[in-house]
């Protein structure tokens, strides 16, 4: 739906990935989409419907169920010249192709002294939230951005789904982007026209001068409810969307605490030895004398994700949640 | 006594009708025994008891009314040696309308069992320990803050970072400064506000390269408090003169029956007789906070104490009006050892509601001194000197002493100052009732 | 006891109430109040520090012999076994 007005376009997440997919095929003959269902069956949830048609089955192609096979693929494919997009069904999956990417995408440029990049990308589905079981549930964003080698970016927003994929591509060292499965159905307004975005800096989505909410995908857009709900009662919250996990706009984050003093970092992901930890180091590290309160982690409970609904809404980080933390450190 | 409460018998259940019960009072239940039924909108279902025991009460009838998840339904006495359940506790409809989140006044409760023993560990004095979680209640927290020495030694004050760097930016004690953050924790608002009340001098140099001795920070706490005091607070000075000679030879006497170890000083005797006398003008004992006074129920009695590289602290008696004459000496003493060992507590520092300085010392006659805000009211004693007095129109030489009251006539005037005095005079004529 | 031992014991015990004194500057035969600042809690605590390293009794009426460091081995010597 356009708006010629006022510039803006409303679009789907999902409908903003799918976009970008065709706008980076059409534009260049290298980039080809891998992975499992992405062709006959229009992609887990939909995101390459329509587009094996367009574009053929040399382009569009249904792998068989092994992601060390077709990661494994994909990373020759880019040895070879090709710019794929590999598509791994959900972040869970990929734990079969973890060696493949650790030990091959992240480290050939390293290994072979400069000589080999790999210019894979991956896409993959992280998060929970629609009671599909422990072992489907998983947010290991945070496990990947430990890896040198390899650029791990999170797009919340509709803009971030459309744009941060060609810069991705053009990128010579593998980028993995994690789409939080909750957001696909979301909605949100697409500037027109549009222009790929970096994939090196945060943003602060809303100012704030109390405290600053630290967040990433899927938590975006809880984040901006416990902004609202904290406004209700005179706590003046910044909402800074890191966008990129490795490597982490530490700069962003130590001038936003150093302005509110407070900090609390949502991540979907558990709390023990998670990105919350890395980022509340940084902050310990190198902003200790701007913190006026201990720092505050809200991540998922220390449990498998449960199966029932009521339980899974209990382990995973809510608003009353982050409300609750932001409440107690600014006092 | 075990609670058995509504349980929650489904993913979305919410509420359900107490049908009927299965049992009664005097029954003896088993674990897993099917005890009631309930109705909720979907189904009937059997509720099972989870604990061994006899039935007490049944404190809910079957009927038509929904009930939350939780609800109290009955009562079991559990069985001799039987463990029960530790059972949820239902928070009652007063409680949960007037819980609040907020920081509570200091008030003094009653701490639980471990929170006792870790105050035993401590050495801690439970009693004069301000309560900070939920009504009132003295937290393992609280118990080892009140343990924590504070003066001269920044790193055992729990300040925040940013509180840190703006004490040592601006030169503000943080020994000294009340604290409003989580915990017990000063933040950058307390460190501003200790500012406001004693606002740096503006050549003070914002980063000292050299770690400043204590005394110098001392120093120009007591700079910047005293000039502050002088500038806000308009003072009026009354004096007396108190015959001593009634008390002076009681307290001989009393000396006299005791070992060296339980001896009482004259400045005890001094200390008491003022506590009790602040009950009769309460507008002496308190604190003026945001252009107003604010009386304190307690009466906690700074007591100036120098240090001997320099340096003056008056950290508080708590409840000085409550405590024997021998509690009053033996706290002086431990106050005084702690004071010039740099061992004070915070607690001591900030909840001060009167102070009284030049306690019968060699030195001076008449004290003149200056109110230490935010108190209202500060006490002199000046050194006991033998005068000629007038006995029934004879002339006799008494032990005497001048009494200082330096009072903020924001509070109080001439009359209610000389009030003070009086009931002071009047209470060191009878030192056997202090 | 002997006067030595008193002597020594006297300092000790004034050193952990007056630490920056130094006994060599001390007039053993003028009045300690004024020669080293100690009020009357400093007193108190000086005669019961003595008074639990000697063990040595000093009853409210002999207070005054202990106005100066003369007096106070004198009397120390005399009631110490």
């Amino acid at each position: 739906m356009t708006d010629v007005l006022t510039q803006t376009r409303t679009i789907t997440y999902r409908e903003a990935v799918r976009e970008a997919i065709r706008e980076a095929m059409q534009q260049d003959d290298r980039v080809f989409l891998m992975g499992e269902d992405v062709g006959r069956y229009g992609g887990c949830y939909a995101v390459s419907k329509g587009l094996l048609e367009e574009f053929g089955p040399e382009r569009v192609r249904d792998t068989p169920l092994s992601e060390a096979a077709f990661v494994g693929a994909g990373i020759g494919a880019a040895l070879g010249g090709m710019r794929p997009i590999v598509e791994v069904m959900t972040v869970n999956f990929s734990l079969l192709a973890l060696d493949q990417i650790v030990n091959n995408a992240a480290l050939y440029l390293h290994m072979s002294g400069g000589q080999f990049n790999v210019p894979l990308v991956i896409r993959m589905a992280t998060g929970a939230g629609r009671q599909v079981g422990a072992q489907h549930s998983h947010s290991l964003e945070g496990w990947y951005a430990h890896i040198p080698g390899i650029r791990v970016v999170t797009p919340a927003t509709v803009e971030d789904a459309r744009w941060m994929l060609p810069t991705a591509l053009s990128d010579p060292d593998p980028v993995i982007i994690f789409e939080h499965s909750g957001l696909y159905n979301s909605e949100g307004e697409l500037p027109e026209p549009g222009a790929p975005v970096d994939i090196v800096s945060s943003r602060v989505r809303q100012a704030g001068s109390d405290v600053s909410l630290i967040t990433y995908g899927g938590s975006l857009p809880k984040a901006l409810a416990a902004a609202e709900d904290l406004a209700t009662v005179g706590v003046s919250a910044e909402v800074l969307d890191l966008r990129v996990l490795r490597p982490l706009d530490t700069e962003a984050i130590l001038a936003s605490v150093g302005a509110t003093h407070h900090a609390v970092i949502i991540d979907e992901g558990w709390k023990t030895a998670g990105i919350s930890a890395e980022i509340a180091a940084c902050i310990a590290e190198q902003a200790v004398w701007e913190l006026d309160a201990p720092i505050r982690r809200v991540c998922s409970a220390e449990v498998p994700i449960p199966y029932a609904r009521h339980m899974e809404e209990a382990a995973l980080p809510q608003v009353s949640a982050i409300v609750a933390a932001a409440r107690e450190i600014v006092g | 006594m075990i609670d058995f409460v509504l349980p929650s018998l489904g993913a979305d259940m919410d509420v359900a009708k107490l049908n009927c019960w299965l049992v009664k009072p005097g029954d003896t239940v088993h674990k897993g025994q099917i005890i009631a039924e309930v109705e909720t909108d979907k189904a009937v279902l059997e509720v099972e008891c989870w604990d061994e025991g006899v039935v007490e009460e049944l404190v809910l009838a079957p009927g038509p009314t929904r009930l939350p998840v939780g609800t109290l339904l009955a009562r079991i006495r559990p069985l001799e040696g039987a463990q029960p359940r530790p059972s949820p506790r239902v928070p009652t409809v007063e409680e949960a309308v007037t819980a609040q989140p907020t920081r509570p006044a200091p008030r003094h409760g009653v701490p639980s069992p471990p929170v006792r023993h870790l105050a035993h560990q401590l050495g801690v004095d439970t009693a004069r320990v301000a309560g900070s979680g939920p009504a009132g209640e003295i937290t393992r927290e609280d118990v080892r803050r009140a343990a924590e020495p504070v003066i001269g030694r920044e790193q055992r004050v729990k300040a925040s970072p940013l509180a840190r760097r703006l004490a040592r930016e601006t030169g503000v004690d943080l020994g000294i400064v009340p604290a409003s953050g989580l915990a017990g924790l000063v933040t950058a608002k307390d460190v501003r506000a200790m500012e406001q009340v004693t606002p740096a001098p503006p050549d003070l140099p914002v980063e000292t390269t050299e770690p400043e001795g204590r005394s110098e920070t001392m120093r120009r706490a007591i700079a910047r408090s005293m000039a502050h005091s002088k500038r806000e607070i308009p003072h009026y000075y009354l004096a007396n003169h108190i015959d001593l000679d009634r008390a002076l030879r009681w307290l001989t006497a009393q000396n006299e029956e005791r070992p060296i170890s339980g001896r009482i000083l004259p400045a005890a005797l001094l200390l008491k007789a003022t506590a009790l006398a602040l009950r009769g003008t309460p507008d002496l004992n308190g604190h003026w906070v945001d252009d107003g006074f604010r009386p304190s129920d307690a009466v906690h009695l700074g007591v100036a104490i120098s240090l001997r590289e320099g340096g003056l602290v008056a950290p508080a008696i708590h409840d000085a009006d409550r405590l024997s004459l021998e509690e009053m000496m033996a706290s002086l003493r431990d106050l005084v050892n702690r004071a010039r060992s740099w061992r004070l507590r915070s607690s001591e520092m900030s909840d001060p509601t009167i102070t009284v300085t030049n306690l019968g010392e060699r030195g001076v006659e008449t004290a003149f001194p200056v109110i230490i805000p935010p108190q209202v009211a500060i006490v002199g004693f000046g050194r006991v000197v033998d005068m000629p007095v007038a006995i029934d129109g004879q002339p006799a030489v008494h032990p005497v002493v001048h009494a200082t009251l330096a009072g903020d006539h924001r509070v109080t005037d001439g009359h209610r100052g000389g009030l003070f005095l009086d009931a002071l005079d009047r209470l060191l004529q009878e030192p056997e009732a202090l | 006891m002997n006067k030595e031992q008193a002597r020594q014991t006297i300092f000790e015990v004034l050193g952990e109430i007056a630490p920056e004194v130094d006994p060599a500057t001390v007039d053993d035969s003028s009045d300690l109040t004024e020669q080293l600042d100690l009020d009357s809690m400093d007193y108190l605590n000086w005669m019961l520090g003595i008074n639990e390293a000697t063990g040595v009794e000093i009853p409210q009426r002999d207070v005054s012999r202990f106005l100066t460091i003369d007096g106070a081995v004198e009397y120390l010597v005399t009631h110490s076994g």
